[in-house]
């Protein structure tokens, strides 16, 4: 009967362990060697328009500890030092977290070097494990890294792109719970996904990147011809307004100039100088105040506010006497004062209303992080000479990003597209889903861009941008020279010096433009002779100008020869 | 065991000690109280039956543990079965977890290859890579582009003498996006 009681009570026992208690027991026993880990979802990766990556998310295996498996936290710690090269003050803090016995999980060191992890978890120091997380890596050589941006440590956008989109890309974290003995090593088997992870959302940018590298190199290699401090290119598809390269280059403390790892294109803001002829020009034809043809008497200087402490004297580039110019050659000559007698006929309200519908003082539509939307002031706040400065470049300020857009709208029949970044995205089912096209309207007629077109050609063939010119394929463009605003408010510093933006924006083929493009020296050496938009920058545009006929297979339409052989 | 009973003489000499015992179970049930004490008198008067009765009772007892044991062998062995099938089933959905988990861990892995060598490929088409290289090579890059016109009639010759081409030929884009479209799709959500 002992013996059966005993038998009974052993099944009783039994039964309530399984049946009854069981539960319960499991969950303490579960929690006893389950750890919850999130897994991150795999951000998106970021491709050129070819399908390219540029920034891929990667595995990467970081070192974690389980304190309440470390016996010794102050040996476990010295061996991770001596394998991860970390020094005494971080050694000593590495004890500290990995002694505080209220947690079951502390990282060691986050994305180490393959090699180096795998000879850690060779060890199987009690306590220490490791875990796969995503890495975020620029691949291509960081190219466009100005564009793209970075990721904090934790995968979190923080710049460029990866900051704009980071809702998007970085999709949707899950759960994991995982076994682990008495060491606090896993359990074979005993890694469960509780709730998976959804991957972010792909993009695919406009950017080609192998023009985006070209861009780059030939960017550096101008700036250091010319000890510039910097520079800025962009390539425009001229129809879709998709940006195909984009870049911005700065000298560092160092000397070395290199690729800016913020988009100064489209963050900094400076006069356009010159350039801003285009717009006045195309404002004055395309309001029927004047045509290529009207003539005027053009005096070499002109003095604004005479006799008062206002008084203002403007010059053109060469000097000369008073000369009848047509409307035409005060584009190819880039005259200042006759830009500032052909657009006063339309007046600055006029004027006003052209460049606000250019573009200047909004944004593009891009809402890139920390893009700048320049200043273009209403019209009744100009004052005095101003009235005529903003004629030619001066009394407004605009990115690069704003000027290639503007200038496009010229070269895409006067109708204004949106600069755009983002080509496609694809979910996290791998559908894509293509981005329409930026906002579009028209700026100026059909006949006047025409018009604008055949002058800027004629500014390439025989004016002040003859060094942008493409054997076999007309140019169209125009030259900008401008002073920029130093410290004391004023356009030269206190050793009489001035400091120049140079630039050059232009589309090819002039008369059925692919693409346009603009290229910026932001402070050539102020004593060389290439410190003008004509010397300085014009250069680097037929460069890129031959790049982007072999990347994009321009081919110059029937008849289109280029320049005539006498202007060349 | 009743004709055993009956075949003994003893046994009518004891009958009229226990006369009632004949009565019917309902009129029994019915004076069980009144009866009650009768059957401690014959036990103490150590009636020459007793030793048959504490055998039969012996018999009895015995009987009924043999029947308790076989149910308590019954119940145990059920419970074994049970527990038993309880823990095959465990064992068996261990088997496929384990299995289960083995299979992510293989996707895990193949995802993994998957975009390191989307990496190393990108790495590989590196424009600047590719440009050192052809440098070391003794390439450089092109100066320029020379843009020939061709003769519509020769062009028109060639068409002719070969045929033209077959458009499926002259399509030679790729869209890039199409094989990791589909293969987002099919592990993009697995972990």
């Amino acid at each position: 009967m002992i013996v059966m009681a005993v038998f009974i009570a052993f099944v009783a026992q039994l039964v309530n362990l399984q049946f009854f208690s069981g539960t319960r027991l499991r969950a303490e026993g579960t929690a006893q060697r389950e750890i919850y880990l999130t897994v991150a979802a795999d951000r998106g990766t970021i491709f050129d328009r070819d399908g390219n990556e540029m920034a891929i998310t990667v595995p990467s295996t970081s070192i974690y500890a389980n304190p309440q498996a470390i016996a010794d936290p102050v040996a476990t710690a010295h061996v991770l030092a001596q394998m991860l090269g970390i020094d005494a003050v971080a050694e000593a803090e590495l004890v500290d977290s990995i002694s505080d016995r209220s947690k079951t999980f502390v990282y060691v060191q986050r994305f180490v070097d393959d090699g180096v992890a795998q000879a850690i978890l060779s060890l199987n120091l009690a306590g220490i494990d490791g875990v796969t997380e995503p890495k975020r890596e620029q691949v291509a050589g960081g190219l466009a890294r100005n564009v793209v941006g970075r990721t904090d440590p934790f995968g979190v956008g923080a710049a460029g792109l990866e900051l704009q989109y980071e809702k998007v890309l970085r999709g949707l974290d899950g759960t994991m719970v995982r076994e682990t003995n008495h060491s606090g090593r896993t359990m074979p088997g005993g890694t469960k996904v509780v709730e998976a992870a959804r991957p972010g959302t792909d993009l695919v940018l406009t950017i080609d990147r192998s023009m985006q590298f070209q861009v780059e190199q030939a960017l550096i290699q101008r700036v250091e011809e010319l000890v510039a401090k910097g520079g800025n290119a962009i390539v425009l598809d001229t129809v879709s307004g998709e940006v195909l390269a984009i870049s911005s280059v700065r000298r560092n403390d160092q000397g070395v100039v290199e690729v800016t790892s913020g988009n100064l294109a489209a963050v900094e803001a400076h006069e356009p100088g010159s350039v801003a002829k285009i717009f006045s020009v195309a404002a004055t034809i395309d309001s029927g105040a004047a045509t290529p043809s009207t003539t005027y008497q053009v005096p070499g200087f002109f003095v604004f506010d005479e006799g008062t402490d206002y008084e203002y004297t403007i010059k053109d580039a060469y000097p000369h006497d008073v000369e009848p110019m047509t409307l035409h050659d005060i584009l190819v000559h880039s005259s200042n004062i006759g830009t500032m007698m052909a657009a006063e006929s339309i007046g600055v309200d006029g004027l006003h209303d052209y460049l606000d519908e250019f573009g200047f003082g909004h944004m593009t539509g891009l809402e890139y992080p920390g893009e700048s939307a320049g200043s273009l002031r209403d019209a009744d706040q100009f004052r005095g000479s101003e009235k005529a400065t903003i004629t030619y470049g001066y009394g407004f300020s605009t990115t690069s990003l704003q000027l290639v857009s503007a200038v496009n709208a010229v070269a895409n029949g006067g109708v204004y597209v949106a600069p755009r970044l983002i080509r496609s995205t694809i979910d996290d089912k791998g559908v894509i889903w293509g981005t329409p096209i930026g906002d579009t309207h028209r700026v100026i007629s059909e006949s006047t861009a025409d018009t604008m077109a055949k002058i800027l050609t004629d500014v390439v063939c025989a004016g002040t941008g003859t060094r942008a010119q493409v054997k076999g394929i007309s140019v169209a463009g125009k030259t900008g020279t401008g002073y920029k605003v130093q410290d004391n408010g004023t356009y030269v510093t206190e050793d009489g010096t001035r400091a120049y933006f140079a630039t050059f924006v232009g589309f090819l083929p002039a008369a059925d433009p692919k693409v346009t493009i603009l290229v910026s020296i932001d402070e050539p050496n102020p004593s060389s002779r290439d410190r003008f938009g004509g010397t300085a920058a014009a250069p680097v545009f037929a460069k890129l100008a031959q790049v982007a006929i072999q990347e994009r297979g321009i081919v110059p339409p029937p008849g289109d020869n280029g320049c005539p052989p006498a202007a060349s | 065991m009743a004709g055993a009973l009956k075949t003994t003489p003893r046994r009518t000499t004891t009958r009229p000690a226990t006369p009632r015992r004949v009565t019917t179970r309902g009129a029994e049930q019915r004076q069980s109280t009144r009866l009650r004490p009768v059957p401690k008198k014959v036990s103490t008067k150590k009636h020459p039956t007793s030793k048959i009765a504490k055998a039969v009772a012996e018999k009895s007892a015995s009987r009924g543990s043999r029947r308790l044991i076989l149910v308590v062998l019954t119940v145990v062995i059920g419970l074994v079965l049970v527990m038993l099938a309880v823990v095959s089933f465990q064992t068996r959905i261990a088997e496929r977890q384990m299995r289960i988990d083995r299979i992510e861990s293989q996707i895990r892995a193949e995802r993994d290859r998957y975009n390191a060598l989307r990496v190393e490929r990108s790495r590989l088409r590196e424009p600047g890579r590719l440009e050192a290289n052809a440098m070391s090579l003794g390439m450089e890059p092109g100066k320029g582009a020379d843009f020939t016109s061709v003769d519509p009639i020769t062009v028109a010759q060639v068409l002719v003498s070969t045929g033209g081409l077959d458009p499926e030929l002259l399509e030679t884009s790729v869209d890039p996006f199409a094989a990791y479209g589909e293969f987002k799709s099919i592990v993009g959500g697995k972990p």
